[in-house]
Order: C-alpha cells, then sequence, then structure tokens
C-alpha cells in the first residue's frame, strides 16, 4: 500500500473501530475483539511508517480544504512519530488492561467506554500528526469533549463535578489556543509547521510574548502549576481512563502541543531572544517542585500519582526551557519515557483497587506478599521516575543535566536535584509500605490475589519497555528525536 | 581471556537467585563471586577499552583497565568474596543477598567505568542495592534508616550528575579525569562528598550501618564509601581544601568513635575517619599521596571488615552491642576475639599489620600540606584509643552477663573461615608490605619497618597509653552519644513535611474554594438575571430608602426586598410581553431626534 | 421555464395553500402530501435558480413585465439566492418533520388550517427573500407575520395566546417602524426599488429624513430578529408554538429577517453610509456582543429545554449581527455561514425538543434524567449539533464562529472577538447541562423509574439526524459552502 495514505489510514482505523463498537456493543467478545484488532491494526501501519520516517523522510498528505489558516492535512515527522508510537502501544496495552479492569468490576456503560477510547486515540494520533496548528486545534478540541465521558464514567456526583471541572479547565484552554491560533494566522498568514519556527521577525516582542503565554494557557492539558486542577480532580475515572489521560494521551498532548510550538512555531533562537526561556523555566521549576510537595503527603495512591505526573510533566517543560540541544532531546525523550514508567504506575493502582479494593496507601500494608509480581513492577517504575537505573528514567534525567549546564543555567540543577530527591521521598514510602511492611491483621489480605493475566501481563510488559529503553534508548526513540532535533536546529534541511 | 566487565558477572548472577533456594543458593552467590575475582584478577592489565554507544552523542566505556583499576576491582573482588563466604552461615533472604551481589557488581563497574555517565549509572545502582541491603535485613529502625540513606544517596547522585553534566560540558569529553572548576567543581564534591562521609554528609554512615544485619553490615561497610575513595583518586588533581576535609573527617570521626558505646556504630564512625585519611592523602594531589590513598583504602576494607565480622559474631552470639553490656569474650569466643585483636591493632597502626604500612605513607604524604600531619597524627591518637577500649570493654575485661538463652560461643564456620582470611590476608600486607606497594599505580614503595615509622608509631602508642593510664574514664563504658547533625536533617524533613501536609494544601483548599464561591455566585445570578438585578437594585437602594421615607414604608421594603431574597431563583418578576421593549424603542427614537435637532 | 422560476416561486406555494384548502375540504389526509410536495418543487426551483445565479450571475424578474422602478421587480443574486436555498431546504425538512408532531398537538380540524398558514408562512419568506422592491418586502413580512401570530396561536394553549399576542404587539410596533422607514426613504428618493435607492440615497446621505428612515428600519428589523434587547417577543413564542412551527420560525423566518436587514444595511445603505456617514456599526457590534452573553447566560438560567433554546437562539443572533457590526469580507462571511449553520443546528436541537416532548410530554430538564438511554438517536442528534453550537471543530458551528473570530481580529476588535470566544465557551455551559442529564443523569439516581418514552417515529427521526449530520458535513467540507458564500459576502461589501 502506498505511504502517502498511511497517516490517514492510522487515524481511521480507530475511528473505523468507533463506529463499529456500537454496532456490535451487545455482544462483549466480538466489542473487545475490535477495539484489540484495531489497536494491533493501527500499531501495524505506525510501523510501517517508522522506516521512512527513520530514513529521514517525512509523510505529508493533505486531507481537506478547510478555513484561511490551515487546511486538514497531516504531516507525519520523526517527532509526531515519537508521541504516535508511545500512543499506538500504549493503547494497544491499555486495552487489554481496561478489558480486563472493565469485565472485573462489572462496570456499566462498558460500549460508551470504548467507543470513546477509540475516538480520543484517534484525536491523539491526530495531534500527532497534524501538518499545521489549526488541524493541532481541531484534534485537540476533540480529545477534550470525547475523553468527558470517560472522565465521568461513575456518574457519581463527585464524578460530574470532577466532570464539570476538567471540561471547563480544558475547554477554557482550548479557547485560548484558538485566540493564538488565529493571532498566530493573522501574523505571519500561516500556521504550518516549520522546523525551527516560522514566527520570528512577524510582530513585537510584546505580542510575541503575549502569544506565548495564550499558548500555554491553550495547552492546558500539559497541567502546569497554577492550571493543573483538573488532574486531580480526573482521578475519580476508573484506571484504565487514568492511565488514558496520565500516559497515553492526553497531558501527552499537552506537552507534545508546547514542544511542537517551541520547535516548530517559534523556534528556539526566537524563543531565547524574547526570554521565554525563563519564563517557561520558572513556571516548570514551580511546578515541579510545588507538585512534588503535594504528592509528598497524599494518601490516595491515584492522586499521588497524579501529582507526580503533574510534576513530571514539567520536566520536559524544564527541557524547553533550557533551549539547548540536550534539553531539548530531554524533553522529547521524557514524552516517551515518562508515559511507560506512569502507566506500569497506574495500572498497578487500578489492580490494586481490582483486586483488593484498595484506593489508600496507608491500606496496603504488604500487599506485595499476596500480589509480589505486582508490587515489584509498581517499585521498578517509581525507581525509574526516581531516575534510577536500571530504567529509562535514568536517560531524561542525565540530558535535562546536561541540558541545563548547555543552555548556561546550572541554576536548574539544583531544581533537578530537589525534584530527584522529592520524588524518592515520596515513592519509597509507598514501595516500603507495599513490599516490607506487615499487615495490621493478616488475615486482611486473604481474599487478595495477583490481578488476571489480561492485566497482569500489560503491567510486565510496560515495564520491559522501559527497561528496554534503558538498555538500548536509540532504537526507535533517540533516533528520532535525532531527527526531529537536526530539523529544527537547521543542522539538516528537511 | 575474555574481557567482560567483571560487574556484569555479579549483576547477572544475581538473576538466578531468586528461583534457588537454600544451600544451593549460598553455593551460587560463592560460585558467582569466585568467577567475579578470577575475571578480576586475570583480566590484563593493559586490557583495550570495551565502548559502546550506550545513550546516543554519548560513548560509554563499560570497561577500561589500568593499575589503579586493577588493584581497587581486586581488593573488592576479593572483599566481596569473603563477605559472601561471612554470609553463608545461614540462610539469607534471597533479597538481601541480590543486594549484596548487586553492591559488589555496582562496586566493580564504577571502577572499571570509563566514562563519567557509566560512573553515574554504577553510582545509582550501588545505592539501589545498599537499599536493599538495608532494608531486606528486616532489623528494628531499619526502614527509617533506609529511606534517610536512600535520599541521602540520590540527593548525592544528583549531585554527581551536575558535577559530570558541568564537565562534559565545560572539557567537551566524559572521560573520568579532571572536572570542571566553578559549579561543576562544587557539584562534583557533594555527589562525591555523600559517598565519602564528607563532614556533614556523613551522617547516614553511623545511621544505617548499625541498623542493618549483621552480613548486612559487612557488606555495608565495604564498598560505598570506598567506591567514593577511589573515584577521588581516579580523578585526581584535588587541591587543599579536599586535603583539609580529609583531615576534618579523619579527627571529627575519631573522636565521635571514642564516644559511642554502640559497637557497630563505633565502626562505623571509624569509617568516617578512615576515609579520612585516605581523602587527605589523595586531597594532597602527589602522586605518594594518591598511592597512600589507594593502600589505605585496600587495607581499611580488610580491617574494617574484619573488625565488622567480629562485630557481628559478637552480635550473633551474645545478642549484645553494647560495650557496656559486653565483657569477657576472650575465654567465650577465643578465635572471634583474635580475629578482633588483629582487625583493631591494624585499625589502630601497629606495626607488622597491614593498618600501618598505608597509615604512615598517608601521613608521609600529608606532609606536603600544611597543618596537616599533625591533624592525622592527633586522629591516630584517638583512633588507638577507641581501638582500646572496644578490644578492652569488649573482649578482655572480666565477663559482665550475656542475653540468658544464649550461649556465647565462637560463631559458625563460614564466619570463621572469613575472619581468619582477613587476618591473614592483614597479618601478610603488614609483614610484606610490597605485597601491596608493587601494585599502587604510582609504585610509591612503604617504609613500614623504618625507623622514623616505628618511632611515629612508638610515640602515638605511647601518648595514646598515657592518656589511658592518666584519664580513669576512658578505661569505663559510658552512654555513647546517639546524636549526630542529622538531628538537624531529620528535623528540616519533618519540616517539609509539615509545610507541605498544612499550609500548602490549605492555601491551595482556599484559592479552590475563593473561585468555586465565584463561580457558585455567578450560576446564583444567572439562574434568574432580573430578579439578581432587582434585588441587586433594592439593596443599593436600602439605606436611602431608610433614610428618605416613613418607618412603615421602609419596613414594606425591606420586606419586599427580604420575600424577593426568600423565593429567589423561582419567583418570578412580571414582565408583561413587550412592555420593556416599547419603552426602550420609544427611548431609542427619542434620543434619535434629540440628536437630530442638535445637529 | 427557467426563466420564470422566480415568480413561480411565489405563485405556487399561494396556489397550492388554496388547493390544501380544498382538499382538505374532500379529505384531510390530502393537505401533508400537497405541501410535501409544493415544498419540495420550491426547493428544486430554487437549487437551479441558485446553480444559475452562480453560473449567470444576477437574475432580475419583472413582474407582469413591468420594468421598475413602476413595476416590482424580483431580484435573486448570489446573496438572497442562497438564503433562498437554505430556507427551502429547511422548511422541507421541517414539513417531513411536521406530520406526526401536528397530528399530536393540533385538533383534527384545525390541521387543514394549520398547513394552508404554514404554506403562506412560506410564501410570505420566499417573497420577502427575493423581492427586489422594498414596499413589495413589508408586504411579504406582514404576510409571513399574520400567519406567524396564528401558528403559534394554534397550540391552543393559554400560554401560546398570550404569546402570540405579545408578538403580535411587537411585530405590529415593528412593521410600524418599517413602514414608517419605507415612506421617509420614499420621500427622500422618490422610488421603491431597492437598486434605485442604493444608487439615489448616496445624494441624499445627509438628510435626516435619511437618518430617521435609516434608524426606523433597523429598530423594526432589529425586532423581527429579536435582536436584544427587543428579544421580548421570542422566548414566549419559541417556547408555546408547536413543536414543527417552533422549528420553522426558529429557522426559516428568524434567518429570513436577519436577510432582510442585512441587505437593507448593506445593499439599499451601503457601507459607507453604516460606517462613515452614519456610525452605527460600532454601536450594533457592542450590542451584539452584549446580546451573546446575555442571551448564553438567560439560557444557562432556563429549566425548559425548549425555553433553553429559545435563549440560546437569542445568543446566536447575536452571532450574527456581530458579523454585521464587524463589516468586512470574512466577518460578513462568517456572519452568512452562521446563517445557515445556525438554522441548521438549532433546527436539529428544536426537532429534538420535539420530539422529547411528543414523547414524554414534558420538556422540563428535571423530567428528562437518562432520557439518553431510552431514544439514543435523538440524544445523539442532540449531542452532535450541541457540540456545533458550542463551536467544537471540525462542526460548521465552529467553522462560522472561526470566521467571524477572525474578521474581528482582522478589524482590530481584539476586545470583542474575546467576548466571542467567551460566548461560544457559555453556549457549552447549557448544551452541556441537557448533555449531563441526558447521557449520565440517570445511573446512582434513586427513582430508577423505567423511562415512559421509546425512539420517536422515524418521520421525525430522519429529517432529524439529517440536520445533525449536516451539521458534521457542512463543517467538514466547508470549503464546499463558502462557494456559495464568499461570492455573496463580497456582493453586500459593493463587490461584484
Amino acid at each position: 500500500m502506498d505511504a502517502g495514505l498511511l497517516p490517514a489510514v492510522t487515524i481511521a482505523i480507530p475511528l473505523l473501530a468507533a463506529v463499529l463498537i456500537p454496532i456490535v456493543g451487545k455482544h462483549e467478545n466480538i466489542r473487545e475483539g475490535v477495539t484489540i484488532t484495531a489497536a494491533v491494526t493501527m500499531l501495524g501501519s505506525v510501523l510501517a511508517m517508522l522506516p521512512p520516517i527513520l530514513s529521514g523522510s517525512r509523510i505529508t498528505i493533505p486531507l481537506l480544504p478547510m478555513v484561511p489558516g490551515g487546511d486538514l492535512a497531516l504531516r507525519v515527522d520523526a517527532f509526531g512519530m515519537v508521541f504516535a508510537l508511545t500512543a499506538a502501544v500504549l493503547w494497544l496495552l491499555n486495552s487489554f488492561y481496561a478489558i480486563g479492569y472493565m469485565r472485573s468490576l462489572q462496570e456499566h456503560a462498558q460500549t460508551r467506554f470504548f467507543f470513546c477510547f477509540a475516538v480520543a486515540i484517534a484525536a491523539a494520533v491526530g495531534i500527532a500528526f497534524s501538518e499545521n496548528l489549526l488541524t493541532l486545534f481541531v484534534f485537540y478540541e476533540i480529545l477534550t469533549i470525547i475523553t468527558y465521558p470517560l472522565v465521568v464514567h461513575v456518574e457519581t456526583p463527585a464524578a460530574m463535578k470532577a466532570g464539570r471541572k476538567y471540561l471547563a479547565y480544558l475547554l477554557i484552554g482550548g479557547i485560548f489556543l484558538l485566540a493564538a491560533v488565529i493571532l498566530t494566522y493573522i501574523l505571519t498568514g500561516t500556521t504550518v509547521f516549520v522546523p525551527g519556527g516560522f514566527l520570528a521577525g512577524s510582530g513585537s516582542a510584546l505580542i510575541l510574548q503575549v502569544l506565548f503565554l495564550l499558548f500555554m494557557v491553550g495547552f492546558v492539558k500539559a497541567a502546569w502549576m497554577p492550571l493543573h486542577g483538573w488532574l486531580p480532580a480526573a482521578m475519580v475515572a476508573p484506571t484504565p481512563v487514568s492511565a488514558f489521560l496520565h500516559a497515553v494521551a492526553v497531558v501527552t498532548a499537552g506537552v507534545f502541543g508546547i514542544v511542537r510550538v517551541a520547535g516548530w512555531v517559534y523556534g528556539m533562537d526566537l524563543m531565547a531572544s524574547l526570554g521565554l526561556g525563563i519564563f517557561l523555566a520558572v513556571i516548570a521549576s514551580f511546578t515541579i517542585v510545588t507538585a512534588s510537595l503535594f504528592a509528598l503527603t497524599e494518601d490516595n495512591l491515584k492522586r499521588r500519582l497524579a501529582y507526580s505526573t503533574v510534576s513530571q510533566l514539567s520536566y520536559i517543560l524544564l527541557g524547553v526551557s533550557m533551549l539547548s540541544i540536550a534539553g531539548m532531546t530531554a524533553a522529547m525523550a521524557h514524552i516517551p519515557i515518562h508515559a511507560f514508567l506512569k502507566i506500569t504506575l497506574f495500572f498497578v493502582a487500578g489492580a490494586v483497587i481490582v483486586s483488593a479494593g484498595k484506593e489508600c496507601i496507608s491500606e496496603m500494608k504488604g500487599i506485595g506478599r499476596k500480589m509480589p509480581v505486582t508490587a515489584l513492577m509498581f517499585s521498578a517504575a517509581a525507581l525509574g521516575i526516581c531516575g534510577l537505573p536500571p530504567l529509562a528514567g535514568i536517560i531524561s534525567k542525565i540530558y535535562l543535566a546536561l541540558g541545563a549546564v548547555e543552555g548556561g543555567m546550572p541554576v536548574l540543577l539544583l531544581v533537578i536535584i530537589a525534584s530527584t530527591v522529592l520524588n524518592a521521598a515520596y515513592f519509597l514510602p509507598i514501595i516500603h509500605t507495599m513490599l516490607l511492611q506487615r499487615p495490621d491483621d493478616e488475615r486482611s489480605l486473604d481474599s487478595v490475589t495477583e490481578p488476571p493475566l489480561v492485566m497482569l501481563i500489560p503491567i510486565v510488559l510496560t515495564v520491559a519497555v522501559s527497561v528496554w529503553i534503558f538498555f538500548s534508548p536509540s532504537m526507535p526513540f533517540m533516533d528520532l528525536i535525532d531527527i526531529a532535533i537536526a530539523e529544527i536546529t537547521g543542522s539538516v534541511v528537511p | 581471556m575474555i574481557e567482560i566487565p567483571p560487574a556484569f558477572v555479579y549483576l547477572l548472577g544475581l538473576f538466578l537467585l531468586p528461583v534457588l533456594s537454600g544451600g544451593v543458593r549460598k553455593v551460587w552467590a560463592l560460585v558467582v563471586g569466585a568467577a567475579g575475582l578470577l575475571l578480576a584478577v586475570s583480566l590484563p592489565s593493559a586490557a583495550p577499552d570495551l565502548a559502546f554507544g550506550f545513550i546516543p552523542g554519548i560513548e560509554t566505556v563499560l570497561l577500561t583497565v589500568d593499575p589503579m583499576r586493577h588493584l581497587a576491582g581486586s581488593i573488592f573482588a576479593v572483599s566481596g568474596l569473603i563477605t559472601l563466604t561471612y554470609a553463608a552461615y545461614r540462610d539469607l533472604p534471597a533479597a538481601e543477598t541480590i543486594g549484596i551481589l548487586a553492591s559488589i557488581g555496582a562496586a566493580m563497574g564504577v571502577v572499571y567505568a570509563g566514562d563519567l555517565i557509566t560512573v553515574f549509572l554504577f553510582w545509582e545502582l550501588l545505592a539501589l542495592a545498599s537499599l536493599a541491603v538495608i532494608w531486606f535485613s528486616r532489623a528494628p529502625g531499619s526502614p527509617g534508616a533506609g529511606y534517610r540513606y536512600l535520599l541521602f544517596h540520590i540527593f548525592g547522585g544528583a549531585c554527581l550528575l551536575g558535577g559530570i553534566a558541568c564537565t562534559i560540558v565545560a572539557t567537551g569529553s566524559a572521560a573520568v579525569g579532571p572536572v570542571a572548576d566553578g559549579a561543576g567543581l562544587l557539584f562534583m564534591l557533594v555527589g562525591i562528598g555523600v559517598n565519602a562521609a564528607f563532614i556533614p554528609l556523613h551522617t547516614w554512615v553511623p545511621d544505617a550501618y548499625p541498623r542493618a544485619s549483621v552480613v548486612g553490615s559487612v557488606a555495608l561497610s565495604i564498598f560505598t564509601t570506598k567506591a567514593a575513595v577511589f573515584l577521588l583518586a581516579a580523578i585526581g588533581g584535588w587541591g587543599v581544601t579536599v586535603a583539609y576535609m580529609g583531615g576534618a573527617m579523619a579527627l571529627y570521626g575519631a573522636v565521635f568513635a571514642l564516644m559511642q558505646d554502640d559497637i557497630r556504630r563505633l565502626l562505623a564512625y571509624s569509617i568516617i575517619s578512615q576515609v579520612g585519611y585516605m581523602v587527605a592523602a589523595i586531597g594532597t594531589g602527589s602522586v605518594a599521596g594518591v598511592d597512600a590513598g589507594l593502600a589505605h583504602m585496600v587495607n581499611d576494607i580488610l580491617f574494617k571488615s574484619l573488625l565488622f565480622m567480629a562485630a557481628g559474631a559478637v552480635i550473633l552470639r551474645t545478642g549484645l552491642h553494647r560495650l557496656s553490656d559486653l565483657g569477657g569474650l576472650l575465654r567465650t569466643m577465643p578465635a572471634t576475639t583474635l580475629c578482633a585483636v588483629v582487625g583493631g591493632l591494624a585499625l589502630a597502626g601497629l606495626p607488622g599489620l597491614n593498618g600501618a604500612v598505608s597509615k604512615g605513607m598517608a601521613i608521609e604524604a600529608a606532609g606536603a600540606v600544611p597543618y596537616l600531619s599533625p591533624l592525622l597524627l592527633v586522629s591516630a591518637v584517638v583512633t588507638v584509643i577507641y581501638v582500646f577500649r572496644f578490644l578492652y570493654l569488649g573482649f578482655f575485661r572480666p565477663a559482665a552477663g550475656t542475653r540468658e538463652g544464649l550461649l556465647p560461643k565462637d560463631p559458625p564456620v563460614p564466619m570463621l573461615v572469613a575472619m581468619g582470611a582477613t587476618a591473614l590476608l592483614c597479618l601478610a600486607i603488614g609483614l610484606f608490605p610490597h605485597l601491596l606497594t608493587d601494585l599502587l599505580p604510582g609504585g610509591t614503595a612503604a617504609h613500614a619497618f623504618a625507623p622514623a615509622h616505628l618511632l611515629e608509631s612508638a610515640g602515638i602508642f605511647a601518648a595514646a597509653g598515657a592518656l589511658l593510664l592518666l584519664v580513669h574514664p576512658l578505661r569505663r563504658p559510658w552512654t555513647g552519644v546517639e546524636t549526630d547533625i542529622d538531628a538537624l536533617y531529620i528535623r528540616a524533613g519533618h519540616g517539609v513535611v509539615w509545610f507541605s501536609s498544612h499550609p500548602l494544601v490549605h492555601a491551595a483548599d482556599a484559592i479552590g474554594c475563593v473561585i468555586g464561591r465565584v463561580v457558585g455566585r455567578f450560576k446564583h445570578v444567572s439562574a434568574n438575571p432580573a430578579v439578581a438585578l432587582q434585588i441587586a437594585g433594592k439593596t443599593v437602594a436600602l439605606p436611602f430608602v431608610r433614610a428618605f421615607s416613613g418607618s412603615e414604608e421602609s419596613r414594606a421594603y425591606e420586606k419586599e426586598l427580604m420575600f424577593l431574597k426568600d423565593h429567589y431563583p423561582d419567583v418570578q418578576t412580571t414582565i408583561w410581553g413587550g412592555g420593556y421593549g416599547l419603552i426602550f424603542i420609544s427611548i431609542v427614537a427619542f434620543l434619535y431626534f434629540i440628536f437630530d435637532i442638535t445637529r | 421555464m427557467i426563466d420564470h422560476l422566480p415568480v413561480l416561486l411565489i405563485a405556487v406555494p399561494i396556489l397550492s395553500a388554496l388547493l390544501i384548502l380544498l382538499a382538505g375540504w374532500y379529505d384531510r389526509r390530502f393537505c401533508y402530501p400537497i405541501s410535501l410536495i409544493t415544498i419540495l418543487l420550491q426547493f428544486g426551483a430554487a437549487i437551479a435558480i441558485l446553480l444559475e445565479v452562480m453560473r449567470e450571475g444576477t437574475i432580475r424578474y419583472h413582474l407582469g413585465g413591468w420594468a421598475p422602478p413602476l413595476g416590482i421587480e424580483l431580484v435573486i443574486d448570489s446573496f438572497n439566492g442562497f438564503i433562498l436555498a437554505v430556507i427551502l431546504f429547511l422548511s422541507a425538512a421541517t414539513v417531513v418533520y411536521a406530520r406526526r408532531s401536528v397530528e399530536k398537538e393540533i385538533d383534527p380540524e384545525k390541521r387543514i388550517s394549520f398547513y394552508v398558514l404554514f404554506q403562506l408562512l412560506v410564501t410570505g419568506l420566499v417573497g420577502m427573500t427575493i423581492t427586489g422592491d422594498i414596499f413589495n418586502l413589508y408586504v411579504f413580512l406582514e404576510i409571513s407575520s399574520i400567519a406567524t401570530y396564528t401558528l403559534i396561536a394554534s397550540a391552543r394553549r393559554p400560554r401560546s395566546y398570550v404569546a402570540s399576542f405579545n408578538y403580535l404587539v411587537l411585530g405590529s410596533i415593528a412593521a410600524g417602524f418599517i413602514l414608517l422607514g419605507i415612506g421617509n426613504l420614499y420621500v427622500a428618493t422618490g422610488t421603491l426599488n431597492m437598486a434605485d435607492l442604493a444608487l439615489l440615497l448616496p445624494a441624499s446621505y445627509g438628510l435626516a429624513t435619511v437618518h430617521t428612515a435609516f434608524l426606523f428600519l433597523l429598530i423594526g428589523f432589529s425586532i423581527k430578529v429579536a435582536f436584544f434587547p427587543l428579544h421580548l417577543w421570542l422566548p414566549d413564542a419559541y417556547t408555546e408554538a408547536p413543536s414543527a412551527v417552533t422549528v420553522l420560525i426558529s429557522t426559516v423566518m428568524a434567518k429570513v429577517s436577519v436577510y432582510a436587514l442585512f441587505r437593507i444595511v448593506f445593499t439599499v445603505f451601503t457601507t459607507a453610509y453604516v460606517i462613515d456617514t452614519f456610525a452605527v456599526t460600532g454601536f450594533i457590534l457592542f450590542i451584539a456582543t452584549v446580546a451573546i452573553i446575555a442571551g448564553a447566560v438567560l439560557a444557562i438560567a432556563q429549566n425548559d429545554l425548549k425555553r433553553m433554546l429559545a435563549y440560546s437562539s437569542i445568543s446566536q443572533i447575536g452571532y450574527i449581527m456581530f458579523a454585521l457590526g464587524v463589516a468586512n469580507q470574512l466577518a460578513l462571511e462568517g456572519g452568512l455561514l452562521h446563517i445557515l449553520g445556525h438554522a441548521v443546528m438549532k433546527g436539529c436541537l428544536f426537532m429534538v425538543a420535539g420530539l422529547i416532548i411528543y414523547r414524554m410530554g414534558t420538556s422540563q430538564l428535571s423530567d428528562l434524567k437518562g432520557v439518553a438511554k431510552t431514544m439514543p438517536i435523538s440524544c445523539a442528534a442532540f449531542a452532535l449539533a450541541g457540540a456545533s453550537m458550542i463551536g467544537i471543530p471540525p462542526t460548521i458551528g465552529f467553522m462560522s464562529k472561526y470566521y467571524l473570530v477572525l474578521g474581528a481580529f482582522e478589524a482590530g476588535q481584539w476586545i470583542y472577538a474575546a467576548v466571542l470566544l467567551v460566548g461560544s465557551l457559555l453556549a457549552a455551559g447549557y448544551i452541556w447541562r441537557f448533555i449531563e442529564i441526558a447521557y449520565f443523569g440517570d445511573h446512582h439516581s434513586e427513582d430508577r423509574r423505567p423511562a415512559p418514552a421509546r425512539e420517536g417515529p422515524v418521520s421525525m427521526l430522519v429529517p432529524m439526524v439529517a440536520l445533525a449530520l449536516l451539521c458534521l458535513f457542512l463543517g467538514v467540507f466547508v470549503e464546499v459552502v463558502m462557494e456559495a458564500v464568499r461570492p455573496a459576502a463580497m456582493l453586500l461589501l459593493g463587490g461584484a
């Protein structure tokens, strides 16, 4: 098949699944079959695009003329591929996990659940493959809307409240993003991503700074403080949804957007000359430290993980803010790395809910005796996020440190050090509670067992991938990122 | 001979441990240890670097060999094997054994690493392994100790990373060598300093070592600090700051060791003190200094692990770990006592034992830096005193009791073998220093039996003896000083936790509340804007009504207002369809005509 | 044939109205098919004409061969050709939808008159759209208005009488203003033909008479389009009218009034006048933004679905007037696009509301918990049209808003652009209330009463779903629509 069509196909597959799922909704196995098949085929088509991308070429396919300021068009480049690949792999794993989870808990409205999942992943891939800001915005909004039913899935009053919060933050963000896109178009007459940016000299410094602020608020999905409120609130959702929000698509889309804007709309030189690096660095540092402090005393496991996500995402912003090659590399590398590590943690949190029905860390004493594999995987992923070998987390940490020095901001090293210590400070107690402490009364855990295999295997696989990334980081992620970096630094003419 | 990094032997070997059990596991661990040792000693001293692009852009060298590394690697392997032998006295939990093997492997990795990134990777792994050793000993107090231990080392690791980053950017290469100055140097020093127990970053040593299991503390005592010393030596080119830091450590450690009652805590401080000697020697920056530092590292590994093993044996057999409780072990545990004496005298620096050799070299090298050697000499005197206390109170003085149910006798064979072997090594090096000095990279010779040195040692012992004779309390047990500056750190930690659990959370809640109230107000108003406006208007007008109208009108007015407020938002204002529209239209028309006439 | 289409567009429905009356006497069941066929014919004709216009340019048809200014002239250019197609399409959809809801809501003996009035209403609206004579416009306006008053009252509930009467009062006032305005124009120029007026007026732009005329026309039509704060007739009228009528007046009639206003402002008076001579655009822009916000806020406040949608109409009309206020190419494109878009989506939403009333007999939001379980298709349609209302890409609602904002940015009206965006957010506020209640309201709720309703009849579902899907497709293939919209906007700005 013609490689030129693959991007469209990649997005079409989950959409097709989304059409089929409600039709076959009554028959659970067929419905799940559709999901899995779609996930596999989508992964396949993404992988099929990998070789040409790795060879440095790009796949562009205009879909539809839309409005002045950008047509609906897709372009697969190395950086988009990083996101798409992460999303595709994790969607497959997450689907298996979700099936196990939803069935074990006999959740209601599973058809709606899987339908929304399919559309959402299509939107996520669309964001990854967007050729211009407007296309990105279109998919971004779709993602916002379609994840709402997932967030409020349990439909308790609390959930509805959280859902409103979620929607309010994200829609307002969308408005800002739209304003930013239009302003960009007014300034430059185009919104097509250009490696190295196209805004330079299009407006006064003030306007460009304001524009960047608009973009930042627009990409509220990146959950930088103080606009992070929706993320912990969204923890009421079922765990596969949390995993989806935190690893597969949503927050990833936010940081992806910011990196895109930094590298493909502004360009590092322009950002440096506008002093936006400092601005971003301040926000990121504040978020990293404050969020870690919040996580330090949170007893609900999922909420603690949520705060950890908030702080981890700002690692990416921090990498961008350094405006150095290593920093950008760190930022891009941390997207998949954090995704794989964090999804493990959420998978485990969900597994504990399924088998033991416990959500609070203080109740998980000695859970490791009954669910050894799960607890070990959790520990591994947690240490990975703390940046300890042999997991992927340490790679982005190294690049981050290099970037800080390279970008002439050694002071940021202090932020990295502080956050590393804080990460350890809030993850170690969980590990100790799970693995070493004795339950208050031994019999309380009698009924607890390992989760069903369909949930256990994804957990193990995600950790395996993280370890694998540690041992061979270059393939494929680092190679892709090198290409992307080469693009935006202009060391190769794309 | 195949050149694979010895670290891999251990790190691969430990994967088999969980599936094995009991005796098999012990044997397997020993096999791995032996294999590692074999590989380490048989590495050709000029092996080609084993390098590959582990992380793009940075070439990581996993295996590079030179005399210094050869020496350090061999000693680590030897002591590792000894530890494993010692550990074989019972079935350790798999996790703890994994921890021990991993820490040996990580230490080997640090040693043979050809670039700083690799060093950093194994550095972090070492911290992780030690954490496993501490936690899985499941000893009382180990959770907190392990937690603090990892926090310290992850902090150190991050600082080291910062220093490495600065170095790479400054020098353009990640090779283990001279480091960047300025901020980079600072980060580097803090990073290494945490592991090398620089004052005031040392508190994890006395905090964690006494709390591990008897085997665990032996393993811990060997690798972490010595790996840091090795890195210091490998990088080299340090200034007097480091040298004086060494001196400070030597004295500080010795004094605190003197004040201890818990035997393993005493030994822990003694580690700080001895590492101080090495740091001081290396800090001088001279070739002799580096050699002295390395030599003392080797010797300290030997006699310090010997002492820890002895202490472990004592604790195992008596269940006691305080000098004030112990005593009279000479009769009940003669072999252990012998080993302890050898180790202790070596530590004290008695000529004929290995301690004297390297300590002499260190003091000699320290002469290059003003006021440094006096510091070291003083510490040496103090060292002798606390060694005396350790031996006399623990072993020689008339028996105190033992915990009932435990019959103190010499420990199981594996322990004895390990201790015996170590003791023999101490003796051998002590009698034939060239066994060690020939291996030194700088080829510095030790004149252990040169008159000057003998005189020096005699002086030290004489001074110590005099003090012991004159100052009675030194001969009596006392309740040890358990507090160090770590009290400060713990306080600070609690402070952070308190801050994040109270002010921070409350502030966040407050902000959330305010926003929520605003939104709620907006929703309340929008529920029936017309009436809301009406109410607002009436409320504003209320004081004027009160002021300018009679009491009953104003009362009626207030009642109306009350009514509106109570029935809000259900109360419907009587908008007769087009009424307002008509009014508005006529107003517009009227305005227009005004506007038209005025032109 | 083709060159007589314009007059046929008006003549045929009048005749068919009579036909329905006669046939109805004979047998009531004939009414519906006749009216449907008529509308479809008109729609076909409208499409033909639109294509013709886009190919050949403006069509001028002289009634009875009398040349203007004496005779009445029908003018169909790219602007009202587009409007014509839109309104007739929606009328067709409405007729299809109307049959069942009429059976439910209107007494058998009144159905004949219903269809007759329906035809007359359409006639009047078509006439308003295609006439080139300003007085003729007034005549058709009255025809449609009177038909509307009666149709609203035909629900035969007390409140519907009140609503109808309110509308009657305000409508008459509006008509009065319009008539006065026309009179002034005639005094000033001595002609009633729009083209002539456009030629002659600039000479007398200074005259107070002209100003008066303009202001009166503006106010009059503002009432007809329910431009805030002259909207007071609208909520009751929309809420109390029979569902089918609500659909028709909320989509077709409102749009035609808007068309008339645009025609007056931009063709009779030119942009030169409204921007320079009698600078009113800024004022309109301001009021429009107020309307957007106020309408949305009031909509959020409602507890009745139909009333909520009615208020949302006020807010949406604000968007269209916004375009008039900005008055540049992009904004007008956005405005015209929104005329189409709003007609489609609001039609769909009101159809859903009507269907819910048809099945459940109520449109109180509090009674609609979990209705999505029993009426999934309708709620899905609502969700889609609602998303378009909020302006979620890639729906038509997003596209029109995008153009509007783009235009506002281009005109340097940053503040208003921002307000517009906020307004679209408020739309989310009221649309989401229904979505939440319909989809997520039922689960966990104590009273798990078996919902009484089931999915509606096909004849009501089909037009509804068609409109809903149209919201999406018009958005995705917006470029096709723009082919028709762009020249129209140019024409309004005095371009070719």
